[in-house]
């Protein structure tokens, strides 16, 4: 039977569909090294190349971003300016937008209201209000926080109402069934239930309330990171202008890390 | 005991029209007995089941259990629902404590009980695991056990094992048996199932679509402890099997 077997031939296959498979840890960080390496020997080469006063090389640029952030410190006092407008923006507009979100999830009446000017709000490019927003109030901390806010709250209420009414409405009729009060249904259901959508809106909150601080001060209100950003400019400091520029992209990056683990975390049931 | 007075039901939603779900029921069960309805879909087994859980008040006559009125949701009933409902962020144990969370049991206590519950069940081993890591057989039992857990004298089944394959279901329609006839509740179990109908219910409640209406109560009269085999093999099964399905079929042909 066994040699009937070996000698029977193979049927024709058809072709296999391979599912992308998980890499280890170390293959995942050197393919990433070999990625951020090619990246930087194009850099290196192609500035080399063009060799304009404009496009400094990846070499100086790294240089240029040890010196500024640990021989002359000199990119701390500003990045702490903008970040201070960050630090309150955000959070202001997750206070805000998570209960907006909750109720227009669960009450009609709040979502009729809000919705016209969530669906503005959404279609809306912000750049173009914060003259009116500088205009109004003045130029103080106030109007960057307050666009920081516009940039972001939108995408969070908007999550955080899909994420409560995506939540199973069986499972609301079995907490009644166990005697919920509409308290615990919120804190035992909904909102549990709502996590995921509810992450993902202060995840892109999070992205857009960063870009927003760094807008509004690249356009209209010179102060903090923005304002170090466009000195460098003017005096043809192509170095540190791009290592600056390296530093915020990699202060957003840390965020959106921070960001993740604390999904993970709370997520740990998916 | 829980008694059913003239029970009708209607569903009403803006711009549609009504629905009549029940309409002058009237039923009543002992303690402890378990009960079967069964019926074409969509004959209001859900509507009767949710109105003595205090989930739907009916629009006409009252259900009292024990002498006293339903009025909303109350500690005499546990359901166990078809798609198990059961939270997906919470580990096993925390499912079947619910139940028991929400009466304001201390987190001791509760775990004590979730766990004796769960090994009745026979999901030991499991406590840590979530929903998902789990078969629908034993998702089941976890929506089973939540229920049991409560120690509530009535327990309504709708449809639970409905979801689940045939080996499925009859492995649980077995555990189901045992572990009721050692811990006695009332139950009242929906099923569109014949087989589980007969196999399980001390009664048939055969309910009809036009509309709402119960129809016949029919008495399974064979002995506890019952040992599905033996009983699937006897004639008093085939019988009221047989029966069930000759008054189905008539139901079909009059809706049809
Ligand atoms: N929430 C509801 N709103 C309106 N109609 C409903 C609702 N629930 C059930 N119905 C209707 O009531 C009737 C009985 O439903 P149900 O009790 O779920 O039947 P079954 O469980 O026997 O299939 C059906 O016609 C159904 O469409
Ligand atoms: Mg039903």
């Amino acid at each position: 039977m066994t040699t009937a077997v070996a000698a029977s031939r193979a049927l024709p296959a058809t072709r296999r569909v391979e599912l992308r498979k998980p890499l280890p840890t170390w293959k995942v960080w050197l393919v990433r090294a070999f990625a951020v390496a090619l990246f930087a020997i194009f850099w290196e080469a192609g500035a080399n190349l063009a060799d304009s006063l404009l496009i400094p090389t990846f070499s100086s640029t790294m240089v240029a971003l040890w010196e500024t952030t640990f021989v002359t410190g000199e990119i701390w006092g500003p990045l702490a300016i903008s970040n201070l407008s960050f630090l309150l923006g955000y959070p202001i507009a997750v206070i805000v937008a998570v209960p907006l979100g909750l109720a227009m999830a669960r009450w009609k009446r709040f979502d009729k209201a809000f919705s016209p000017i969530v669906a503005v709000s959404l279609a809306l490019p912000i750049a173009p209000l914060i003259p009116v927003v500088l205009i109004a109030m003045g130029l103080g901390i106030t109007p960057r926080i307050f666009i920081i806010f516009l940039f972001a709250w939108v995408f969070i209420a908007t999550n955080v109402r899909a994420g409560v009414r995506a939540v199973d409405k069986p499972l609301i009729e079995m907490a009644s069934s166990f005697g919920a009060s509409e308290r615990v249904i919120w804190w035992k259901i909904l909102i549990p239930g709502a996590t995921p959508a509810i992450m993902t809106g202060l995840r892109t909150g999070l992205g857009r309330a960063f870009a927003g601080m760094v807008i509004v001060e690249l356009i209209m209100l010179p102060v903090g990171i923005g304002a170090l950003m466009l000195d460098y400019r003017g005096f043809f400091q192509a170095d540190l202008l791009y290592a600056t520029t390296i530093a915020v992209v990699i202060e957003a990056v840390v965020l959106a890390m921070l960001m993740q683990r604390l999904e993970r975390r709370l997520l740990k049931w998916k | 005991m829980i008694s059913i007075k003239d029970v009708s039901h209607r569903y009403t939603a803006k711009g549609r029209e009504e629905t009549v779900a029940l309409s002058n029921v009237n039923l009543e069960i002992e303690d402890n007995e378990f009960v079967t309805i069964i019926g074409p879909s969509g004959c209001g087994k859900t509507t009767l089941m949710r109105a003595v859980g205090g989930l739907v008040q009916p629009t006409e006559g009252e259900i009292t259990i024990d002498g006293q009125r339903v009025t909303g949701p109350h500690q005499q009933a546990a359901v166990v629902f078809q798609n198990f409902a059961l939270l997906p962020w919470a580990s096993i144990l925390d499912n079947v404590a619910f139940g028991l969370e929400l009466q304001g049991m201390g987190k001791a206590d509760r775990i004590a009980k979730a766990e004796q519950y769960i090994k009745r069940v026979g999901l030991s081993g499991f406590e840590r695991k979530y929903p998902r890591e789990l078969s629908g057989g034993m998702q089941q039992r976890v929506g089973l056990a939540r229920a049991l857990a409560v120690e509530t004298p009535i327990l309504l089944m709708d449809e639970p094992f409905g979801a689940l394959d045939q080996q499925t279901r009859r492995y649980m329609q077995e555990e189901l048996i045992q572990i009721w006839e050692g811990d006695r509740r009332t139950v009242i179990f929906v099923t569109h199932d014949m087989e589980e109908a007969v196999l399980l219910g001390d009664k048939v409640v055969l309910m009809s679509a036009r509309p709402g209406k119960i129809e016949e109560v029919i008495d399974v009269d064979i002995a506890r402890p019952r040992d599905p085999e033996a009983v699937e093999r006897s004639e008093v099964f085939a019988e009221k099997k047989e029966y069930l399905w000759r008054r189905l079929r008539e139901m079909y042909q009059v809706t049809a």
